[in-house]
């Protein structure tokens, strides 16, 4: 099964690719939604700290609420698709007949997407993490 | 970390949003629409006026493990330490999801939503396929061979139906709604035995087969294979 995730995804080079790019996109976002919010001199001058603490409560969290929909979709799609289309092309019920338990079937979807999970949230991390004053952090 | 642990959560819940859908097209659009709709709460929690209990209630209810990603709003709704409360900017009086509890919530999704898939699909009826009754779990697994064939095989005759063939079939039948593609098959098949089924295009061979494979859900009528009904332990067939 995980064999066969790994070949409908090889043929989907595209989507494959769509997936990992909105990652890096994402994560370029936050980081630049971050990262104008650093004090111009140390100590902070209270009028800019106030200012940055309203940007930050509520520019950071707008971006997020909108942006992460869009990030879990992505993922979401090729299980959607390919777990109804299985179910379409009667391939899910043919496996079964050759003794495949739906656990294993259903694991198989979990570890080969959770692959690419990693690899995008590790992405974002990356850019989220490369601005030091940021408050996701 | 939370990011990874988001995405592998929506996993499970993309595949038990999956068991609501026969065709992938329709899947895809309304299994976005999914995954806007925690952000429509979300915003509409924090925008709206009223009392704070009636903010708590409907927050309340949107966080809970119904999507993986409330638990990420409602951490980014909490205030913090070195932040402006966001709550004062926004009316929102929440301050009980803290980091640990948003990373607990996110992985409690996992295991949840994978547990949920495994029982929706099970259970949800599809085109094809032989779904379980929804109290599954609580029901025993019946494997008396044969009990429900003892008062009505009398009358067929020995050489189409002997009940102690390992494969019985009696009174098999599937309809596409108006359209009877089997009609009542009776029949039985002996160990070692190279079974042949002749018939006309749309005579219903392939149906039969399908039934007794688990393919089709039967219509009525009942089909044992060494003990075990097609309908109640098609696992075990």
């Amino acid at each position: 099964m995980m064999y066969k995730n790994y070949l409908i995804k090889s043929r989907n080079k595209k989507g494959v690719i769509m997936e990992l790019l909105f990652s890096v996109l994402f994560g370029y976002v936050i980081q630049l939604t971050t990262k104008g919010l650093k004090c111009s001199e140390d100590p902070c001058p209270p009028d800019e700290y106030q200012n940055l603490l309203i940007q930050k409560s509520i520019q950071v969290p707008m971006f997020v609420t909108f942006l992460l929909p869009n990030l879990t979709f992505v993922t979401s799609r090729f299980i959607l698709q390919q777990v109804v289309e299985d179910k379409q092309t009667k391939m899910r019920e043919t496996l079964r007949l050759m003794s495949l338990s739906r656990l294993a079937y259903a694991l198989s979807y979990l570890i080969f997407q959770a692959i690419f999970a990693f690899i995008s949230g590790t992405i974002i991390g990356y850019f989220i993490f490369s601005e030091k004053d940021q408050i996701f952090a | 970390m939370a990011v990874v642990l988001l995405l592998i959560s929506v996993i499970p819940f993309s595949m038990a949003l999956s068991t609501f859908f026969s065709d992938s097209k329709v899947a895809q659009y309304v299994g976005s629409l999914f995954m806007v709709f925690p952000t429509l709460i979300f915003l509409s929690v924090i925008t709206m006026d009223g009392s704070d209990n009636t903010k708590k209630a409907m927050y309340g209810i949107s966080w809970m493990p119904l999507f993986p990603a409330m638990s990420i709003f409602s951490k980014l709704a909490t205030p913090q330490p070195d932040i402006l409360p966001m709550r004062d900017l926004l009316l929102l009086k929440t301050d009980w999801i803290n980091t640990e509890a948003m990373f607990i919530l996110l992985a409690l999704n996992i295991p949840l939503w994978f547990m949920i898939y495994l029982y929706l699909d099970s259970v949800m009826p599809n085109t094809y396929g032989v779904q379980k009754h929804p109290c599954f779990c609580l029901k025993k697994i019946n494997r008396q061979r044969n009990s429900v064939y003892e008062d009505s095989y009398g009358e067929i005759s020995n050489k189409i139906y002997n009940q102690d063939d390992p494969i019985l079939i009696h009174s098999l039948t599937k309809k596409f709604g108006k359209f009877t593609a089997v009609n009542n098959l009776t029949m039985s098949i002996k160990e070692g035995e190279i079974f042949t089924i002749l018939g006309h295009n749309g005579a219903g061979k392939t149906t039969a087969i399908f039934m007794l494979t688990g393919m089709l859900k039967t219509t009525s009528g009942r089909a044992v294979l060494y003990g075990n009904d097609v309908n109640s332990n098609i696992d075990l067939v």
